[in-house]
């Protein structure tokens, strides 16, 4: 086999390695050396670089998705007040 | 009696497993916003959320003498609105579903860079919780759990009472799905 073909193999085999991963690298979570070699496959990968980015884009986005609380304080003391009335009601 | 504000939150468990029901209030109050706020994203309207908050929170006290503290107070309790969550959403219709398959979307367009207007950033947030809407509701959690609630990996898979490598796999084709969906609002003209 030259060594053309064999880096292509372990190209594709790389990539499919990685893809399955991405959350967690980008998550930081992968052990050290898999987070090393996720990094070096990105930076080959044009597609994975993109999916990568898009993720990390998506990812900053959704914590704003977040309920605001100007309503917390009613929907604790709502929630509470009927709890205790059901609660009562078994008693 | 309302226990004093700085109450720790394992000291209220434990009187509320030995029946003391102020305590178990004040539980609530601490956790019902945030409960709610999840609960919201799988049901229909606020008022179903207020409904399976509250059945949450009385599931909980019917059960909480078998609680053994293993897990946090709050896993605990968010694993059983969840579960409540989905028991509303299996009664109704299905609604159609984002595929979980990982197609990319020919020619989509690069928006990476944040909406500039408020009438574009509040289409973007519909556009978001649209698409987690339509997922199945145990791959949304993960979304929900994870990226919009801010909890750790650890603590959302006990939520969802899934192994941790079992829930990073479902949370990534969850993301794949929500990034898919959101391709495609973008080549609609973010529309």
């Amino acid at each position: 086999m030259t060594a053309t073909r064999w880096r292509r193999i372990n190209a594709r085999r790389d990539h499919r390695w990685a893809h399955s991963r991405l959350s967690a690298y980008i998550d930081g979570e992968l052990p050290a050396r898999q987070q090393r070699r996720l990094a070096a496959h990105e930076r080959i990968c044009p597609e994975c670089a993109e999916l990568i980015r898009a993720l990390e884009v998506m990812l900053a986005w959704l914590p704003a998705l977040r309920q605001p609380s100007e309503s917390g304080l009613a929907i604790a003391e709502r929630t509470a007040e009927q709890v205790r009335a059901r609660i009562e009601e078994w008693h | 009696m309302r226990p004093a504000p700085a109450e720790g939150e394992a000291v209220l468990v434990e009187r509320a497993k030995d029946g003391d029901q102020g305590a178990f209030e004040e539980l609530v109050r601490r956790h019902a916003e945030r409960l709610y706020a999840v609960v919201l994203r799988f049901v229909a309207d606020s008022d179903e959320a207020q409904e399976v908050t509250q059945e949450a929170f009385l599931r909980a006290w019917r059960s909480i003498a078998r609680f053994e503290g293993r897990s946090q107070f709050f896993t605990w309790l968010y694993r059983i609105g969840i579960n409540e969550a989905k028991r509303r959403a299996a009664r109704r219709p299905a609604v159609p579903v984002i595929s979980l398959e990982d197609e990319p979307v020919p020619e989509a367009p690069d928006w990476s860079e944040a909406p500039e207007t408020r009438s574009a950033q509040a289409d973007l947030r519909r556009a978001l919780e649209q698409a987690i809407r339509s997922l199945p509701v145990e791959y949304g959690a993960t979304v929900i759990l994870r990226d919009v609630e801010g909890l750790s990996t650890a603590e959302a898979a006990e939520v969802m009472n899934l192994g941790q490598a079992a829930f990073k796999s479902r949370l990534h084709r969850a993301r794949l799905a929500v990034r898919r969906a959101l391709d495609q609002y973008f080549m609609e003209g973010g529309r």
